[in-house]
C-alpha cells in the first residue's frame, strides 16, 4: 500500500502537475517502501515498451472455425501414421509397385561384341583351368602327402606290433623250454625213485 | 644129421666169431651211461651258482658218433632275467647295462664249470677209445633286448677223452687243461 500524496502511475507517466510532482519526488526520497514500488513501476514499464506493437485481431476465431481445420494432405498423413493396418496396407503396396517397376524395368547387362565375349570367356577359361589345375595339384599333393604319413604310421604301428608278437613269441618259447626241462627233471627224478 | 652139424660147425663158430670181432670194435655206450653224463651236467649247471643259478632251457642231450666221439649238448641262460610282458612294455638302459655285465661275469664261471663237466664225463666214457674225442656244446640264450657284445651264442669244448682222462687221474697237470681242452666261442 503507497502513502504517496498522489498515484505513483500517475507520477510516471507524467500526468501530475507541476507541485504535485515534486511533493512525489520528496516523498519518493523520503519513504523507502514508496520508492521501491516506483522502481518495480518503472521496471515494469520499461518492460512492456519494449514489447512490439501488435494490432489486436478483428475477431475472435474457434478451433471449430475452418480456418483452423488440417489440410486434407495433412489428415491423410495423420491417418496413415495413427493406423498400423493403413501403415501396413501402404507398406505392401509400395513393396509390390517396387517389384513390380524393377521386373519391368530391370537393369539390361550391357551386351559387348562377340568376338570380346569370346576373349573374356578364353581368358575366364583359362584363369579357370590354371586354378582348378593348381588346386587338384595342391590336393594331389596334401593326399600324398597324408597318405605318406599314414603309410608311415601304419609301418610304424605294424612294426611294433612284429616286434610285440615276436617278444611274445620269445617269451612263449623260453617258457616252453622252461617247462620242458621241468618236466624232464621231474621224469628223471620218477625214474630214478622207482629204481 | 650129425655128419652135417659137424660139418657146419666149424662155420658157424668162425661165424660168430666175426660177429663178436666187429662187435668188440664198436665200443658199448648204452643209453643209461649217456643219461647219467647228461644228468649230471644238467645237475652241475642248476648248482654250480646257488645263490644265482644259470637258467637250464634244453636239458643235455648226449649222442655217440661213431669213429668220432660223444657229443653232448645243451642249451643254458647265463642268468635269470625279466622280459618284456604286456605289463612290462620296455626294458630299462641301466638294467640292459648290468645284465650284460653281469653275464659277461658268470660266462667265466660257466666255462670253467664245463670244463670240469668235461672231465668228468671222460672218466665215465671208459668204453670210448681213447683216441676218441670228448665235446660239450652249449647254446647260449639271450633275449632280444639284451647287449650281446662279447658274449658268444655257443660254446664249444672238446679233448681227447685219453688226455682228459690223464689230466683227472693227475699223469697231467691240471694247470694244463686249458691247452688240453679246445675251447669254440661262436
Amino acid at each position: 500500500m503507497s502513502c504517496s500524496p498522489f498515484d505513483l502511475r500517475d507520477y510516471l507517466f507524467g500526468e501530475l502537475a507541476e507541485n504535485e510532482r515534486r511533493q512525489v519526488d520528496l516523498h519518493l526520497r523520503s519513504c523507502g517502501g514508496c520508492h521501491e514500488d516506483f522502481d518495480r513501476l518503472r521496471v515494469t514499464h520499461a518492460s512492456l515498451m519494449s514489447l512490439r506493437d501488435e494490432e489486436l485481431p478483428q475477431r475472435i476465431g474457434f478451433v471449430s472455425d475452418k480456418i483452423f481445420e488440417p489440410s486434407p494432405v495433412r489428415r491423410a498423413w495423420q491417418a496413415l501414421w495413427g493406423s498400423s493396418g493403413r501403415l501396413g496396407f501402404a507398406s505392401a503396396t509400395m513393396l509390390s509397385a517396387a517389384l513390380v517397376v524393377f521386373t519391368f524395368f530391370r537393369p539390361v547387362a550391357p551386351v559387348l561384341p562377340a568376338a570380346d565375349n569370346a576373349r573374356i570367356e578364353a581368358a575366364v577359361a583359362k584363369r579357370v583351368g590354371a586354378a582348378v589345375a593348381q588346386a587338384v595339384s595342391e590336393s594331389e599333393q596334401r593326399q600324398s602327402r597324408k597318405t605318406a604319413e599314414l603309410l608311415t604310421a601304419a609301418e610304424h604301428r605294424y612294426q611294433k606290433q612284429q616286434q610285440y608278437v615276436e617278444q611274445l613269441a620269445e617269451s612263449i618259447s623260453v617258457l616252453e623250454k622252461e617247462s620242458n626241462v621241468r618236466e624232464t627233471l621231474l621224469a628223471r627224478s620218477d625214474l630214478g625213485a622207482s629204481r | 644129421m650129425k655128419r652135417a652139424m659137424k660139418r657146419a660147425a666149424p662155420f658157424l663158430i668162425g661165424a660168430a666169431t666175426v660177429v663178436w670181432a666187429v662187435a668188440g670194435q664198436n665200443p658199448r655206450i648204452t643209453r643209461a651211461t649217456l643219461r647219467a653224463i647228461e644228468e649230471s651236467f644238467d645237475k652241475r649247471v642248476l648248482t654250480v651258482s646257488p645263490d644265482s643259478p644259470f637258467k637250464l632251457l634244453g636239458t643235455t642231450r648226449g649222442t655217440y658218433l661213431n669213429g668220432y666221439g660223444v657229443v653232448f649238448t645243451a642249451e643254458v641262460n647265463l642268468m635269470v632275467t625279466t622280459n618284456l610282458s604286456p605289463f612290462q612294455l620296455e626294458i630299462p638302459k641301466p638294467y640292459v647295462v648290468k645284465v650284460h655285465a653281469q653275464k659277461l661275469q658268470r660266462l667265466t664261471l660257466f666255462k670253467r664249470s664245463m670244463q670240469e663237466a668235461l672231465l668228468a664225463a671222460a672218466a665215465s666214457l671208459d668204453t670210448v677209445p681213447a683216441n676218441e674225442q670228448v665235446v660239450l656244446g652249449v647254446s647260449l640264450f639271450y633275449y632280444k633286448w639284451e647287449d650281446t657284445a662279447g658274449l658268444p651264442s655257443q660254446v664249444v669244448m672238446h679233448a681227447q677223452r685219453q688226455k682228459l682222462v690223464d689230466v683227472q687221474v693227475g699223469r697231467v697237470n691240471r694247470s694244463a687243461l686249458d691247452s688240453v681242452i679246445q675251447i669254440e666261442e661262436l
